[in-house]
């Protein structure tokens, strides 16, 4: 980053700064682009680490590398950036004000954990209360009081208060060698000044509950990607071993259902741009793991985009993995009870399918996190929750539409340049 | 291999007519065949049936024995990603294959729109009233204790029912062989003669069970709402109650004819307990059919012509019937005679008039449900044993980028 002189410098100290919503790939980006460009920022994250849906990746397509590496340089170039502040465990109430003058309201949830925490664990080998592991999608639990992920930033704990007695309980408080644990924290409310805001919002899975027919939530081997990714991950929920959740079984043969409640009036409407790629990667990773195993990919389009293509010709280039059009649309169990049974069409050959297989990976899309909602005093976003761009507000990443990590990078550099505009007309008046 | 394919855009057009008209939204995932309760791993429809009818491809798709085979439990459009509508397709299919198959052609046609209605009224009224005239009726309504018989004889009700209910058999045969015909031709195969009588007793069991409508709610996919789970046991109601009636009518005949056992029959005797009873059954599933139409037409796909002419026909038959039963036992002579005209007058609809209606189903099902159970047969018993499990090998490669 080139040092601004020092006239330059008092001049930016002028700007009001940016306000980023979201901490997710999308968000860190932006937040690191205006910063590294001279600008204040401050990122607001509803979790309580940043990294988003991209820390709970096992591998990146179509190289196949690990989404930890990238993030960590963006988090170790956040760090070392003072002009950037960050927010967890904080949602955005309320904006108001125009371009150059936004008043941006946070809602903050108490951590219940303060600074001091060194994330030495002594809490947790007290604690009595369980929770859903919500980073690894419920597939096992942590204490109330946890640690999101092993590589979490900050590298502070957290006290999930809906899982904790709180003050009832307190032996977290006696153990901590820190001081670090303050039960008495509350909610709070602070409102920030912003020149312009880039909303980052990401993305939920689509809930696989509501595909009644493909047994999610029914039938414990039925999967969805996202938790895939976290099986397959060392520090996920089996330390990387990919098994059945049902018997612990190693994988011999996996089927992944493509357009799980996408492409679908009954469900998402759209295309989500990235579980076919999804796909092809963990099939690949699932036969590199174990060299016995198959894996099946049915899917009514296959959607390679560009070079992508490439990596799909790579990936068909290994015999046992097989791509069949036809969508899945039942599943059940086979008469011995073990094994699922996916039942398609094979459209090639107008035959019915019906395979048994070990583990049905549900490749569910993307639903915008403002699904439902939006924020007041924010353009209100479009009927599948999709947030349009309005006057010094910037939408970036998959917030706007569905897209792979390297375009939402892309898109929140350029989010962050038109915030900076903002800024910058702003201030010049 | 090249093939040319020769479409039909007025058979498209037809079939988007007759309330598909999603079916272009189509985009050929095969959800519907996997969903579907009844189709079988060698012959999964409707996915196949949605690209022919929008491929035009008219003598393919009525040739096929999964037009009749579906029951119509509309699992398929409630799971359809695109809201194409498979089932309200395949309902047009079996509406348009009607007519494709009717012999005469001209009468398929008549009974496929309104405007011929009056015609074919028309036609028993004219019939009857001749009839009457002959017989010096018309006058004035016969006197003294009530019996249908002193106004128009049994015997020639039967006579001329008899031949027009035969010539109607002998159509709706010829019309059943040419779709039959047609399967051996075009859908999996031909099968011997052999082959489908061995069918026969599987066939007959599954239409006595009604066993397909049972799969249907049976075997669902999932738990979406598909407004058709009173299909299985309205569709009993008919079937029994029309048999019922058909069992009494017939015993009736051999009562008079061979034991000289004349009517009106007392209301105990066991031939009138079970016409009675199967009435009300017939009625019952009737007005179930009926209601479900109506109340869930938006949701349910919707109901054509064709639809809700034979349902109120049925209806009205069955109506009249008990009409004159009632009226003929309160004693009301003017209401009792007219009302015994009108049934005959309905009769003569449903019975004559049927290979061209939607009760020609009968014979169509019939005809594709022992087609495909004698192709059925012909699989190794292994294969039909385990249902499939064919590994998804073969295509183990992009498709052609």
């Amino acid at each position: 980053m080139a040092a601004h002189s020092a006239q330059g410098q008092a001049a930016l100290e002028a700007y009001p700064g940016i306000v980023v919503v979201g901490g997710g790939i999308a968000g860190v980006s932006a937040a690191l682009e205006a910063a590294e460009a001279g600008y204040d920022v401050t990122i607001v994250e509803r979790n309580p680490y940043l990294g988003g849906r991209v820390a709970q990746l096992y591998k990146y397509f179509p190289k196949l590398c690990p989404p930890y590496c990238g993030l960590e340089i963006n988090l170790r170039r956040l760090k070392d950036n003072p002009r950037v502040r960050f927010y967890t465990m904080a949602e955005v109430a309320r904006v108001s004000g125009r371009p150059g003058n936004f008043e941006v309201t946070l809602r903050l949830k108490p951590r219940y954990v303060n600074d001091r925490c060194t994330a030495c664990a002594a809490c947790t080998a007290v604690c009595p209360q369980e929770r859903p592991d919500a980073f690894n999608f419920a597939m096992g639990k942590t204490k109330a009081i946890y640690l999101s992920h092993d590589l979490a930033f900050p590298m502070k704990y957290a006290i999930d208060a809906e899982s904790c007695r709180l003050s009832e309980c307190a032996r977290c408080v006696a153990a901590c060698p820190y001081d670090a644990i303050d039960l008495a924290m509350q909610p709070k409310s602070v409102t920030l000044k912003a020149g312009a805001i880039v909303v980052a919002t990401g993305w939920d899975p689509y809930d696989a509950r509501r595909l009644d027919n493909l047994g999610a939530g029914g039938l414990a081997d039925v999967i969805t990607n996202v938790a895939m990714e976290r099986l397959a991950a060392a520090n996920g929920p089996t330390g990387g071993r990919i098994v059945r959740p049902s018997d612990g079984r190693e994988v011999m043969s996996a089927a992944f259902v493509q357009c799980a409640g996408s492409r679908d009036h009954n469900h998402l409407g759209y295309c989500s741009a990235i579980c076919c790629l999804a796909s092809l990667k963990q099939a690949v990773y699932l036969c590199e793991r174990n060299p016995k195993a198959r894996a099946d990919i049915f899917y009514i389009d296959l959607r390679t985009p560009g070079t992508y293509e490439f990596f799909a010709q790579k990936v068909f280039s290994n015999e046992r993995i097989t791509a069949t059009k036809g969508k899945v649309a039942r599943i059940g169990l086979d008469q011995a009870g073990g094994q699922l049974v996916v039942e398609a069409e094979k459209i090639a050959s107008a035959e019915k399918l019906r395979l048994a297989v070990d583990l049905v990976v549900l490749a569910t899309g993307m639903v915008p996190s403002l699904a439902g909602g939006g924020i007041a005093g924010m353009p209100a976003p479009d009927s599948d929750g999709f947030m349009s761009e309005g006057e010094g507000i910037f939408a970036a990443g998959c917030a706007k539409g569905p897209l792979d990590v390297a375009s939402t990078v892309q898109d929140a550099i350029a989010a962050a340049a038109l915030a900076v505009e903002t800024v910058r007309a702003a201030a010049r008046g | 291999m090249a093939a040319l394919i020769e479409p039909d855009l007025e058979f498209k057009r037809a079939i988007l007519g007759l309330d598909a008209p999603d079916l272009t939204a189509c985009y050929q995932c095969g959800t519907c065949s996997a969903v579907c309760p009844l189709s079988t791993p060698d012959n999964p429809f409707p996915r196949k049936e949605m690209a022919w009818v929008n491929w035009g491809l008219k003598e393919r798709v009525l040739s096929n024995a999964s037009i009749w085979l579906c029951h119509q439990c509309a699992e398929c459009s409630a799971y359809c990603p695109r809201g194409a509508g498979p089932a309200s397709v395949m309902a047009a299919l079996r509406d348009f294959s009607v007519r494709h198959y009717a012999a005469p052609a001209f009468m398929g046609r008549a009974l496929g729109a309104p405007r011929h209605l009056l015609l074919l009224f028309g036609a028993p009224v004219v019939l009857l009233l001749l009839l009457l005239a002959g017989l010096g009726h018309l006058d004035g309504l016969p006197a003294g204790r009530i019996v249908f018989a002193k106004f128009i004889p049994d015997g020639w009700v039967e006579v001329i029912y008899s031949l027009a209910v035969g010539l109607a058999l002998a159509a709706a045969a010829w019309s059943g062989l040419r779709y039959l015909n047609a399967m051996q031709q075009a859908g999996q195969g031909r099968v011997g003669a052999a082959e489908l009588a061995g069918a026969v007793v599987a066939t007959l069991r599954a239409i006595f069970s009604q066993r397909n409508f049972k799969d249907c709610t049976r075997k669902r996919p999932g738990l979406r709402k598909t407004y058709r789970e009173h299909a299985h046991r309205a569709h009993l109601a008919l079937f029994y109650g029309f048999l019922g009636l058909v069992i009494t009518t017939t015993s009736v005949a051999v009562g008079m004819y061979v034991f000289d056992y004349q009517e009106p029959w007392p209301l105990w005797h066991p031939v009138k307990i079970l016409g009675n009873a199967s009435g009300a059954v017939l009625i019952a599933g009737l007005a179930v059919f009926s209601w479900r139409r109506a109340a869930d037409a938006a949701r349910a796909g919707k109901s054509t012509y064709t639809d809700w002419l034979l349902l109120t026909v049925l209806a009205l038959t069955a109506l009249t019937g008990f009409a004159c039963e009632a009226t003929r036992l309160a004693g009301l002579r003017q209401v009792a005679y007219p009302t015994y005209f009108v049934h005959l007058v309905l009769v003569f609809f449903l019975l004559v008039y049927f290979p061209y209606t939607k009760f020609s189903h009968v014979v169509y099902r019939s005809a594709a449900m022992l087609y495909s159970a004698a192709i059925a047969a012909r699989l190794p018993a292994a294969r039909a044993a385990q249902a499939g499990l064919p590994a998804a090998d073969a295509a183990r490669s992009l498709p052609a980028a």
